[in-house]
Formats: C-alpha cells, structure tokens, sequence
C-alpha cells in the first residue's frame, strides 16, 4: 500500500498525460523516439501507441530511480483496447461509517443480573424461526443477484485470447524500494500485481541496459513465472554481460585506479552505440498544467462514468464528475458526485442522488458561517426538510446543525456554556394562522421547546431541563431535570396573563402556576420565588423569539447566498499560478509596459536642451531664418568644440600635474632611500601605488575622451539639425 | 425634631429589622407578594442597617443565609455576635468606632471587608478569611509597616485600601505594598503596574528576600507536619497506623522499667538490638501486607460501586424515558385535553350533562387505567432493582467480608510472629540475667550497677521483674492486634450497615416518589373535574 501510494504521488501530472484518447490496439515495433509519443500525447491530441507510452513511462520510472522495464508480451482483450468498463473506478462510493463502540471494562463480579424473561420460550422460538425463514430467503435472493452481476460482468468471448500482444512496464524491487515485482499498465498509470489476469504472457524485457528474452513458459499465467533476471536459464540478455552493478569484479590489486577505470571499460565494450538522437524533451508549463489532453478525460468504469478535468478548466472549478449507475449498462444514474477545487466559497463536493432527489453539498473549512454541509430537496426544497449542518466550533454560538422545514425548525448547539443543546420550533401553517392571530411577513410561532444538560452545580429541582413556550397558547411549561435515581422531575406550568394586562409589572396571583415537587417534604415554593421565575422566564422567551428570528434571517440569508455563489461561482487562484492568475498577469504586464514607457521617458529627457541660451539670447523667437539659424548653429557647434577641448586639455594637465609629482616623491624617496624610517617608507608606497593608479585612470579617461569626442560632435550637429529644422520651417512659412 | 432624638443610640430588635427587610425588599409587584408572604427572616440574603446610631452588633442570628450585611455609619465599638452568619460574603463596618479586629473566624466566605473610618491598630484575627478579595482598611491607626506583612497570606486579595494610615503617610508606602504583596492588583483601587512593583522590589529588596526565606522555612515546616498526619489517616483506614516506624517498639518498654534495666547487663544490648530489628521487620510486613489489603478492598468497593451505579442509572432510564414515565406524561395530557374539549361542549351547549357525565365516567376509567398502569409498571421496576439490589450487595458483603477476614488472619500470623520473637528474646535476657546474677553473686569483680540492685537482690525478685517485663510486652502486642482487628471489623460492619440502610433507604423514597406523583396526578385530574362534578343535591334531586 505504501508503495502504491508514493507512486501515484510520482505519477500525478507525470505519468498521467500518458493516458491517450486515441487508444488503438496493438503496436508495430519502429524506432524509438522518445520525445515523439511525449509530444503527441500533449501537444497533439494526447494519441500514443502502446509501445511508445510504455516506452515513455519506462523512461520517466527509471529517470525517478525506479528499476523499470518495457515488458513485450500478451494482454485481454480489454486491456489492448483500454475498455475499463470491468474495471471498479478509482473513486469507491462513500461508505456509512460504523460507529466503533467502545465498550468498557466489563467487570462481571458485581454487574447485577437481568431480570428473570418471563416470556415463553416456545413462542420466542417460533418467533425465531420465522426470522430466520426470512433471512435465509434474503440471502438466497442476494446471493442470485451476485451471480446475475458476475454473470454480466465476464468480458464476452475473445477469439484472438492470448494473442493480442501489448507492451506494458514491469517496476522490479531493486531500484526504489518497493515490495514486490509490480507491472504498471501505462494507459492508465494504474499498478498491478504480476498475477493479473489482465497480461497472458510475456515475450521479452528491456530497458536502457539490455535486452532480456523470455525463457520460461507463460502457460500457468504471470504470477507463476521467475522475475529474476540474473538467472541465465530463465532469462537470455541480448547484449554481453550484466549491466555494471549486478556484478562483483574482482579488482586486480596490483593496477592504480586509472588503470581499473580503464579495465572495467574495455571489458564493457562489447558495441560501439549510436549517440542518443532523442530530442530534449520539452513541454511547457501551460500543457502540463492541462494534465489531460485538452484538460479533458471521460472514462467508463464498471457502472460508473468518471469525467475528469483539470483544474481551472471548468469555470465553476470542478475537476471530476463521477456519475454512478444502477445496471451494467449504464443506462439507470443513481448519484452524480461532482469534486471541486479551488473555489472561493469553499465548495468541495456536491452529492446528487436520484432515489431521495437529495442534493448534498460539503465545504471545506474557512467559510464565514462555518457551514460544512447542506442538503435539501432538488424540486420542492421549501416542502422538504432542509439541513445545514455546522462546524460548531468555528462559530461562537455552539451550533451544529438546523433542520428547517416549512412548519418545523430543529436547532442542535454543542458545547454551551449555559448547557442549552436543543431547540425546536413549531410555525403555523401558512394561511391557516390560528384564531385570533394575524400573520405578517414573519411565519408565526406556535410553540418553541428548549432543552438544557443537566448543570451538576445546583440541585435538581432548580435545574430546568425542558422549557416550553407555547406563544398560542399563553402558556410557559418548565420541566426540571430528573434528581439522581428518581423517576419523576419536578415541572412548574405558567399562563401568561392576557396581553391587554401584561404591563411592565405582571400582576401574579397563585392561580397562573401550577407545578409538581419531585422531592417530597421540599419546602413549597414561595410565590415571590415563582413571580422571579416567571418574569425571567418572559424575558428568555422574548429572547428566544428573536434568537430564532435572527437564525431565519441566516438560513434565508444563506440560501440566497448559495444561490448567489452557484450562480456566479469564483475560483480561487495561487499567487504563484502564472496561468490562471489573471488579475496577476495583467498586473506584470501592466508593469512590465510601465517600466518599458518610463524607460523611453527618461532617454527622452536625457537630451540637453543645447540651444537654450542660444535662442534666449534671441528673446526665444517663435522661427528662425535659414541664416540666424546658420550662425546659431555655427556658434553652438564652436562651443562644443571648445568645451571638448577644455576638457582634453584640462585631463591632459591634471594628468601631467601628478606625473610630475609623482616624479618628484619618487626623487625624494631616491635620495633619502637609506635613511628614511620603516612608516615613512610603507607611506610611500602606498602613496606611489595610489599616483599610479590615478594616472592610469587619466590615461584612460582622455583615451576615451578622445575617441568619443567625434561621435559625441556628430551626435550634437544631428540634434542641431532636428532641433533647428522646425523653427527654420516656421520661419519660411512665415515668408 | 429634636437633635438628640435624632442622635439617639439604637439596639437591634426584630422590629428594626423587619422593618428594614421590608424597605430593602423587591419593589413593585414582586414587593407587594413579599409583604402578603411575608419572607422569613431566615431567608434574607442581605441587610442594610446603616446611619441607625446602633451601639452594638445583635440579635442578627435570625438572619442565618444573610450574604450581604451592611452595618456602616453607627456606633458600634466592637465586633461581635456575628458567629452564626456563615455565608456572608460581604461585611461593610465602615465609619464605626471599632479598635479591635476580632470574632471573624467563623465568617469563612467573607469575599468583602471594609473597616474604614475606624480606630483598629493592629491587624489580626483574620487568619481564616481565606477567601477575602477586596479589603479596605483606610482611615485607622494603623502605625507599624508590619500589618502589611500579615495581608501576605490571602493570595484571593486583589484590592486593598489603607489610606490615611499613621503606617501609610510614607512616601514609598505604595511601592512597599507593590514589593510585598506581589497578588494585589489594585492599591487604592488604582492599578499597580508592573514598573511599580520592580522599583518596590528593588527599595526592599533585602528585607523582602529575608521575608520570603523565612516563609519558606515555615511552610515546608507546615507541609512536614501536614503529611504525617494525612499519612497517619491513610494508615489508619489501612488499619496499620503508625505500623512503619518504631512507635509499637518504642512503646514496649516505655513504661516497661525493669526491661529497660536489664539492658545495663552486658550483652543485653546485642539482643536488644537483634530484637528490635528483627521486630521492626514484622511490622513493617504487617504494615505493607495492610496497606496492600486496603488497596485490594478500594479496588473492590470502587467495582461494586460502579455496578451498582451502573445498575441504577440504567433502571432509571428504563422507568423515565424507554417506557413508561414518558408515554404516561403523552396520554396524560391526551385525557386532559378531551376532558377539556368535552367541558367546552359542555359550556356552549352542545351536550348535554347528561352525555358529558358519561363521557367524563369513560375518561375518568380510563386514565384510572393509566395510572394503575403506570404505577404497576414502575412498581416493577423497582421491584426488579430492590432484588438486583439485594443480591448484588450480598455478594459484595461476603467478597469483602472474606477480604478482611484474610487481612486479619494474615496479621494475626505476624502478631504470633512477634509473640514468638518476644518469647525468644525474654528467654534469652532471662538468660542472660541469671547467668549474671550468678556470676555477680559469686566473684565480686562484676559490679552490678546500681538500678539493678533490687532486681538483682534474689532469685524470685530477678524472676519477677523479668516476668513483668515479658508480660508487659506481651500485653501491648496483644492490644496492638486487637485494636488491628476491632477496627478492620467495625469498619466492616459499618460498611455493610450502611449498605443495607442505604438500600432499604433508597427504596422507600423510590416508593414514596411513585406514590406521591400518583397521588398529584390523580388530585390533578379531579381539580380538573371538580367543577364539573354532579352536585350531592342534584343526583339526589335526579334520583
């Protein structure tokens, strides 16, 4: 398991575009490409044949250090073809979890005995074996229903069995640790023991190191034959001699180590081999992104339909629908599962299933009402309950999970302080208010039940475990919690008083409450005590109306939202996804084309305005005649000339300055060479060291001054030219 | 009014406080039930007698759940008669004339105490305040910086008040109460920040390290003793007390002073010792063989108990929710509600009384039924659980019965032991003794220190003394096993006394409580039908 799990990992965007649509049967051998079948299989359509896509996967298993082999040899039918209908798809339906009990510590010494069965053991007996009848008959009929499917699912009758050949990939246990010689189908990437019934027989194995016929007989299938390929009677090798690390050399211990690099070579030599003249093989991201050719792939499973997409394909981000049948045929759908990835409301998976015309939807963690799943009715979702459930401790209120229908509301809370876990409300019938009660926008509340754990703190008799309001009625019902080993709860009833006498003080008199003591010889309640209790309970009632009010308005709310989200679905897209990141994308262009308009803006501002003081001398006139603008042109090139030479002649002074100086220390240091102190002396020498780098430095500088001096003259008489020609232009059309 | 009048001491009396409860008491309609009812004074849970001029705390015994007692703003002087209001919480005595701190010990709830404005001196008497939280003490005489040393025990004190104290005039009072009251977190009802409480420390570091040394030292003192006596208790359930050190040896020859003179005799000492040894490891066995017992009887006391438990709950849940109380709540409700639609009926007209009685007579059957029914099927039940009950506890009663036997019978075995042990060592002092009384009586070199004259005076003397001593010891060994199995048999008997008056205890209520509801109901349902009920005069007009 293990194995087959890191494989799939490798495999994932790998060995995957391997599958092909254009699956044609059989192979005819020709030169191995490489990149060819690669290529195809991405760019063109995704077609392959089998020995090119084995070859293919064979090459990207040994590249990730598996020891792998193209295997030449026979296949079914169904494997040749790639027919996956009798095949169990690679999505098994969601099981029932079984709540695993956990039974405690039995302890038998003290554990009381069950009462004594007073009940006839005849009939019990007789009782028994109509159960048994029954169950037999279920089996029976169960068991005819398994033989029917196993009848159908037989692959029809193959008249060319055992001789449609076929090239797959054996992985073999010396490379990357696996467990056991494993073949890996490449048309599907799916692995498979070597007792498969899929592959009949094997003709011969190679890889990149030799060539390996097939000694033994295939007849007792696969399974039974030796994968060892050292072995020399089983398995004849083309090419002479093991590949290098299936051997112990004994090293002469007398060569040097060149000497044995040379040995080992030449015993190797058996061919001189062509160069490799597979291209590099290159795909781009974008098409390994597609996973599927065309982010596309539609299988048939056995009664199963299975489209897979890759991701961002679909606009509402699914990446597999999984449709599952009834019959063999496919012809009855019972549930469409459709997966989801990547969407912004947190939508994983959707559940349809077409015996309750349920729809299901699960979310993954994050959302903002920590919804993780909602089921309703497909067609009359306002008829049938409605359920949300919740991740309760995301949210700050407890609750799990609401069941809402159109007169009925079941409320689960978890985890409360206040210990209250329960809730229930009843609504009137839509256009059937009871008497004396007009309906208004809001459905109205018949009766609201309430249930609280039992609070360990305060005794039994004060602890409510059940309240009821029953708005129509006027009536609150308390029932209090159950004492240790009692059978009855004590229970206090109130009538609320008409709404015309319900002022701010409630006029209380003994006859609005009634109640029963489950504790004998308890002191009576005193009526201040009740009167407490029944204003704190109209406070909790109000309380609780509005409480339900506000969890409405969150269903209505959320229900609209989904509507909203299924409607316009949003995916989510990874800041590193160059593909899919589009406000990303166009953010880089955005500022790629900003960059390249600044770039060009600063070249442009580069240009001197050299003929400013020029034309200010002249009051900045709006044209020039040909002639003013000669002598400008004349004046302004003079200037430059000189300012050019300026600058030669002024590098060429400094230059000579600290030549002479230079001199002149290196005179000094001449003279006094014998007498002058060890700091002096280092002094000098950096000194001298530094001198003549300076004038390196002005020796490179005029250099370069002087070979730019005439590219930069040039330059100016061009800018000159620009610049000049519209103001001459103005001038004569002036004229 | 006249100003003395006005100023005139009062005593407390009933009629003062009742008076006040009242005023105190819940306002609108909620007051108006208070006054019809007239809630007891027991059950007040707070006061307020302030600016009454009172001289002196009494008569608040009546007031025994009062929580909250205000008694600021009179003349008492000193604190007293508060006793039996334990569950005060709050205790305001401000703006008094107190100079003592005193009688607060019982008020072990105590979260509030305020003293301001009074003339205390000295804190005190205030060690079994555990739980004081806020505590004021602003406006007395407190002089010595010390008091504040005595707040350092009551680590719930989160805010504390001394101001205008002669002790609190100082500047760095504050930071001293900062250093060395490190749980405090508000000092004159202003926060102490951490900044405060460092630079206290560091003013009073020396004095504050001194202090806490020195508390160390008491508690692991305290924590010594603790123990002792938690293990004495703990032993003593295990039956062995004190069986793991030398007391049982040591009490031997304390009284036992002819055996402590013999060991003079030369040699003596080197049995001694062997003895005590020798002795020590036997109670040590018995010691360890008890406390294994006591492991074994938990073990089998928390199993029963767990059954017993279990067996009990499920019962319960049978009776309430499976069956029977609930489905009787579901058809009780039904009957009432056709009783009621048939008295509808009735009030309009529809029926007559004629048709209504016999409607009724067939409801009245049939919720007669129903509670025959349900009381039939609860009786059961508990029946069933009495029998469980029963048996289960004799099996208990025997496992633990045979588990105390074999814990005495093992014990007894070492006591014999130790008998034997003591027989030797007897035989060998005697020995010993008369081997040296005969030398002594023969050469005259031995000198015979003189505690042991008179017992080495003769023969029967020396006989004597070493025959008490034996006997003596005999008679402590044999009292330490008494006591051993006395006590293992009456903890045995207790237990299954109990186990018994619990049962039969358990049961009754049960029977009670099915009774009693049986009863309500039915008095329920004729409440309901009582008005209804055919006149005495009119049936007999009908007939």
């Amino acid at each position: 398991m293990q194995w087959k799990t890191t494989f799939r990992r490798g495999t994932d965007g790998l060995c995957m575009p391997v599958r092909v649509r254009g699956w044609r049967g059989g192979g005819q051998s020709r030169a191995i490409e490489l990149a060819a079948p690669l290529k195809r299989a991405w760019g063109c359509g995704g077609a392959g044949q089998s020995h090119e896509i084995a070859c293919a996967l064979c090459s990207l298993l040994i590249g990730l250090g598996y020891d792998a082999y193209v295997v030449f040899g026979y296949a079914v039918r169904d494997v040749t073809l790639r027919i996956m209908s009798r095949v169990d798809s690679p999505y098994p339906p969601d099981e029932e979890k079984d709540q695993v009990r956990d039974e405690g510590e039995d302890n038998k010494k003290y554990t009381v005995r069950p009462p004594r069965d007073l009940r006839s053991k005849f009939l019990l007996m007789m009782e028994q074996k109509e159960i048994d009848k029954i169950k037999a008959e279920e089996e029976r009929q169960a068991e005819l229903e398994k033989q029917r499917e196993e009848e159908e699912e037989k692959p029809p009758f193959d008249e060319l069995e055992g001789m449609r050949f076929h090239f797959w990939v054996m992985i073999r246990t010396e490379g990357r640790a696996i467990d056991e010689v494993t073949f890996v189908e490449p048309s599907t990437g799916m692995p498979h023991p070597v007792s498969s019934p899929m592959y009949s027989g094997i003709e011969s194995v190679w890889n990149h190191l030799n060539y390996w016929i097939n000694m033994q007989d295939c007849k007792e299938g696969l399974g039974s034959i030796d994968y060892n390929l050292h072995d020399v009677t089983k398995w004849e090798h083309l090419l002479i001699g093991e590949p290098l690390h299936w051997r112990q050399t004994v090293e002469n211990l007398q060569m040097d180590d060149d000497e044995i690099a040379l040995a080992k070579l030449m015993e190797e030599k058996h061919l001189d081999m062509p160069m490799p003249w597979s291209t590099k093989i290159y795909i781009t991201h974008s098409v390994l992104k597609q996973k599927y050719p065309e982010g596309v792939m539609t299988t048939w499973y056995k009664r199963t339909l299975v489209e897979e997409y890759a991701p961002y394909v679909q606009y509402d981000g699914m990446v597999v629908k999984i449709t599952r049948f009834k019959d063999f045929d496919c012809t009855i759908p019972t549930r469409v599962e459709d997966l989801y990835e990547n969407r912004q409301d947190k939508l994983r998976k959707i559940v349809f299933d077409y015996n309750t015309q349920y729809i299901t939807e699960y979310f993954g963690p994050g959302r903002e009402d920590a919804v993780i799943e909602h089921r309703y009715h497909s067609k009359e979702p306002e008829t049938n309950p409605r359920i949300i459930i919740f991740n309760s401790n995301a949210r700050h209120d407890g609750l799990e999970r609401i069941e809402v229908e159109r007169e009925h509301m079941l409320e689960n809370y978890v985890d409360r302080e206040d210990l209250f876990y329960f809730r229930e409300v009843n609504y009137a019938r839509k256009g059937y208010p009871p008497p004396g009660f007009t309906e208004s926008h809001r459905k109205l509340i018949i009766k609201v039940v309430e249930k609280f754990h039992r609070n360990k703190a305060i005794p039994a008799r004060d602890d409510v475990a059940t309240r009821e309001f029953a708005i129509v009625e006027r009536q609150i019902h308390l029932q209090y919690h159950f004492g240790e080993g009692k059978v009855t709860a004590s229970t206090r009833n109130f009538i609320k008083p008409a709404i015309a006498e319900m002022g701010d003080d409630v006029l209380f008199s003994p006859d609005v409450t009634s109640g029963y003591e489950a504790e004998i010889g308890a002191r009576p309640r005193r009526q201040l005590e009740l009167f407490l209790l029944f204003q704190k309970m109209l406070q909790e009632e109000e309380v609780s109306i509005s409480r339900i009010r506000e969890i409405e308005d969150q269903i209505t709310e959320f229900v609209a939202l989904r509507d909203h989200e299924t409607a316009f679905p949003k995916l989510d897209v990874s800041l590193f996804n160059i593909e899919q990141n589009e406000d990303y994308r166009l953010g880089m262009l955005e500022k790629e084309r900003e960059q390249q308009e600044h770039k060009e803006k600063e070249i442009e501002d580069a240009g001197v305005e050299y003929l400013a003081p020029y034309l200010s001398k002249l009051g900045n006139p709006e044209s020039l005649s040909p002639r003013s603008a000669a002598k400008i042109r004349e004046e302004c090139l003079n200037d430059f000339k000189q300012m050019l030479l300026n600058r030669a002649v002024d590098i060429q002074k400094q230059f000579e300055y600290w030549t002479q100086f230079l001199k002149d220390k290196q005179q000094w240091y001449s003279i006094n060479q014998d007498t002058i102190q060890e700091d002096d002396e280092i002094k000098y020498f950096q000194d001298v060291n530094e001198l003549t780098f300076l004038l390196q430095c002005y020796e490179i500088r005029l250099g370069r001054h002087r070979d730019l001096s005439s590219l930069r003259y040039e330059a100016v008489v061009r800018y000159l030219n620009a610049q000049l020609k519209p103001l001459v232009d103005a001038y004569q059309e002036e004229e | 009014m006249n100003p003395c009048k006005l100023k005139e001491p009062k005593v407390i009396n009933n009629a003062l406080l009742e008076k006040c409860v009242q005023e105190q008491g819940p306002k609108g309609e909620a007051g108006r039930l208070a006054q019809i009812e007239k809630v007891p004074l027991e059950e007040v849970p707070q006061i307020r007698l302030e600016f009454l001029n009172i001289l002196r705390i009494d008569h608040l015994w009546v007031l025994t759940s009062l929580t909250k007692l205000n008694l600021n703003n009179n003349l008492i002087e000193k604190i007293e008669n508060l006793e039996t209001l334990v569950h005060l919480v709050e205790l305001n005595l401000s703006f008094n004339k107190i100079s003592k701190i005193e009688n607060l010990d019982e008020l072990a709830n105590l979260e509030k105490l305020s003293f301001y404005d009074n003339e205390i001196e000295v804190l005190e008497n205030m060690d079994f305040l555990t739980k004081l939280t806020v505590f004021s003490i602003g406006r007395n005489k407190i002089a010595e910086l010390e008091n504040v040393l005595y707040l350092r025990q009551f680590s719930n004190l989160k805010c504390l008040n001394m101001v205008q104290n002669p002790c609190s005039e100082t500047e760095d009072f504050r930071l001293f109460i900062a250093a060395f009251l490190p749980h405090l977190v508000y000092y004159e009802y202003k926060l102490i920040y951490d900044m405060e409480r460092e630079l206290g420390q560091e003013i009073f570091g020396s004095k504050l390290r001194q202090l806490l040394e020195s508390e160390e030292r008491e508690r692991e003192a305290r924590m010594q003793i603790d123990k002792e006596i938690a293990d004495a208790a703990l032993h003593a359930s295990s039956f062995v007390e004190y069986l793991n050190t030398h007391h049982l040896f040591d009490s031997l020859f304390l009284n036992d002073d002819d055996g402590k003179h013999l060991l003079l005799i030369e040699d003596a000492k080197d049995f001694y010792d062997e003895y005590e040894e020798q002795f020590l490891a036997l109670c040590m066995q018995i010691f360890e063989n008890g406390q294994e017992q006591y492991r074994l009887r938990t073990d089998e006391i928390d199993q029963f108990m767990k059954c017993v438990e279990d067996a009990q709950t499920s019962n319960q849940q049978e009776s309430i929710f499976q069956k029977h109380m609930e489905v009787f709540i579901e058809q009780k409700a039904e009957v009432f509600y056709k009783i009621k639609g048939i008295q509808k009926l009735l009030n309009n007209n529809e029926i007559t009384y004629e048709e209504f009685i016999d409607k009724c007579d067939v409801l009245v059957l049939e919720y007669d039924k129903l509670l025959h029914d349900i009381w039939k099927a609860l009786m059961k039940l508990e029946l069933e659980l009495y029998e469980q009950m029963e048996e289960v506890n004799q099996t208990f009663e025997q496992s633990i019965t045979e588990l105390v036997n074999q814990f005495i019978e093992s014990s007894q075995g070492y006591f014999s032991q130790i008998r034997d042990l003591e027989v030797s060592y007897a035989e060998n002092i005697g020995d010993l003794a008369l081997k040296f009384q005969t030398n002594a009586t023969l050469s005259e070199e031995i000198v015979v220190p003189e505690i042991l004259k008179p017992i080495m005076s003769d023969k029967d003397a020396l006989h004597n003394s070493l025959a008490t001593s034996h006997d003596v010891h005999m008679q402590i060994i044999d009292a330490r096993e008494d006591t051993l199995s006395g006590n293992a048999r009456d903890w045995l008997e207790d237990l299954i006394d109990n186990l018994m008056k619990n049962e039969v205890k358990r049961n009754r209520g049960k029977i009670l409580e099915i009774n009693h509801f049986l009863d309500i109901q039915r008095e329920e349902f004729d409440d309901l039908n009582a008005e209804y009920a055919p006149e005495p005069e009119e049936v007999a007009s009908a007939d």
